[in-house]
């Protein structure tokens, strides 16, 4: 029994490794989008002046 | 101008200057002897070493040449001028892409002209192996490696770490390509009669991968 | 749809495919029968083969976005492109350790060099070494173009591969195999390989759509960059 729980171990945290990589990744796409979207605002209120 | 034009005035222009700094003709050859040399103390000096491991000795020695022959053939284009001029101009891909394998299959035809007598000397090769197969074996062996390697030098070209890149995307398409090069040549080598499925093989491999890469040169040549 | 009717459409599948995983774990340990010759082991079976099927659609929709990219210059292929490689190279890990795992204490070896542990161990390395080209490669119009070339090298090899290195290990004395674990299969334990194929299936579908979602919010973002680049030049 000890094998089949050590080869699905290994199944699950490969797979959640790679569901967390991609929040990572998300997350910083979203900071990265805020960040830009606070410079075009900063931009923008500069051409208004 | 017509591409086979093209194609030759591109290979003609390398071979030219490999010829005149022949200091990389000979730094490969001597680096694919060693490479013969250090491999071989992995099989313990054993007489019978040509029956078992010889075949696929040659090769990893060729591959390996082969692999500095390649990265050579595109690591001096970025610098020149006359490259980025001609990917700008209307000339095919296809042309370019051509000569450079020309000549890179010319230059690894002249390293296995070295290699394969001192192969045959090293490893104390028999008499009654069948040296004509293992000349075609050799060719279509250096077709597949020039032809795939330099579609992948073209595309590790435009990466960081070119060097290593470049075995990285060749040596796993080649598989089979390199399964049939060592099984050929074993099979040359002892006398058996399996040589002439591994041949059709490459020979099908080439053909297929060479019109794979005519069909997508534009992919990876491109002026940036 | 709306963004929340997505948001919502996406939270179901997040959570069907969630219990499909515990229904198929359920069968795999418990409403599977254990094996007669191997035992317990066996089981590993039920992760092992649905995860190689997963990787090899992941690969074939790969393949098929990298087509698509080179006819039609498409940003959405090249996002397919990318989550099926990356997807596809997590489950075929996933086969690729289960495999000795199971291996090692019923052959006595972790590995041999038959012609599908060859074939697959080339396989993750050449879309291994896919991932790396698009990782050293310069974002912009030419590493999707890149990649989907190589891809198709992938799709014109993989079939040569096999044929090759199958007739390779009939030639030299094969390894000692023991009958391949789909021979025979009783139907509980039939049940239980389906619900493992579609809990892995509909995870890999889910995984894939994220990573899909995520390639194209990144193409935006880079898009937004250079506009705001230009803007703040003028």
């Amino acid at each position: 029994m000890g094998s089949v729980i050590a080869a699905y171990s290994a199944a699950w945290i490969i797979l959640m490794a790679y569901l967390l990589s991609l929040g990572a990744r998300q997350r910083k796409l979203q900071q990265a989008l805020e960040r830009l979207e606070q410079a075009a605002e900063s931009l923008r209120a500069a051409h208004v002046r | 101008m017509p591409s086979w034009r093209i194609a030759a005035a591109v290979a003609a222009r390398d071979l030219r200057i490999e010829a005149r700094t022949r200091e990389a003709l000979l730094a490969m050859g001597f680096y694919a002897v060693l490479v013969m040399v250090i491999f071989s103390f992995a099989f313990a000096g054993d007489a019978s070493l040509t029956g078992l491991a010889g075949g696929g000795l040659l090769w990893v020695a060729l591959l390996f040449a082969a692999l500095v022959a390649l990265d050579r053939s595109f690591s001096r284009e970025a610098a020149e001028s006359s490259w980025t001029g001609l990917l700008i101009s209307p000339a095919p891909r296809v042309a370019v892409l051509a000569g450079k394998f020309a000549s890179s299959f010319v230059l690894l035809l002249g390293l296995e002209a070295l290699l394969v007598p001192l192969f045959a000397v090293l490893f104390n090769a028999p008499r009654s192996a069948n040296w004509g197969g293992i000349a075609v074996t050799v060719l279509l062996g250096s077709w597949a490696l020039a032809a795939n390697g330099t579609y992948f030098a073209a595309m590790s070209a435009h990466a960081r770490q070119r060097g290593l890149l470049l075995p990285l995307l060749l040596l796993p398409v080649s598989i089979p390509a390199v399964l049939a090069m060592v099984e050929a040549t074993q099979a040359y080598l002892a006398g058996g009669g399996m040589a002439n499925y591994w041949l059709r093989i490459l020979a099908g491999y080439n053909v297929i991968f060479t019109a794979l890469g005519a069909m997508l040169a534009d992919a990876v040549l491109e002026a940036e | 749809m709306s963004g929340a009717a997505k948001s919502r459409w996406f939270a179901g599948a997040a959570a069907a495919t969630l219990a499909l995983l515990l229904i198929a774990l359920y069968w795999a340990l418990i409403g599977a029968p254990t094996e007669a010759t191997m035992g317990t082991i066996q089981r590993i079976f039920y992760y092992h083969v649905p995860a190689a099927f997963s990787a090899w659609v992941a690969f074939g929709l790969n393949a098929a976005a990298s087509a698509w990219y080179l006819a039609r210059r498409s940003p959405k292929a090249d996002a397919l492109a990318v989550a099926g490689a990356e997807v596809g190279l997590a489950f075929l890990s996933v086969n690729l350790i289960s495999g000795p795992i199971w291996a090692h204490p019923v052959w006595g070896v972790w590995w041999v060099w038959d012609a599908r542990l060859t074939l697959t161990l080339a396989m993750w390395v050449m879309y291994a070494s896919y991932l790396i080209l698009r990782q050293l490669t310069p974002p912009g119009s030419l590493q999707p173009r890149l990649a989907a070339a190589l891809s198709m090298f992938f799709a014109a090899d993989i079939p040569i591969d096999y044929m090759a290195i199958r007739w390779w290990r009939t030639q030299h004395p094969a390894p000692v195999l023991f009958g391949g674990p789909d021979s025979g299969l009783a139907p509980r334990m039939l049940v239980a390989l389906l619900w493992s194929l579609a809990a892995f299936l509909a995870l890999a579908g889910l995984l894939m759509w994220m990573r899909y979602r995520q390639a194209l919010a990144q193409d935006e973002l880079t898009r937004r960059r250079q506009q705001q680049l230009l803007a703040q030049e003028a």
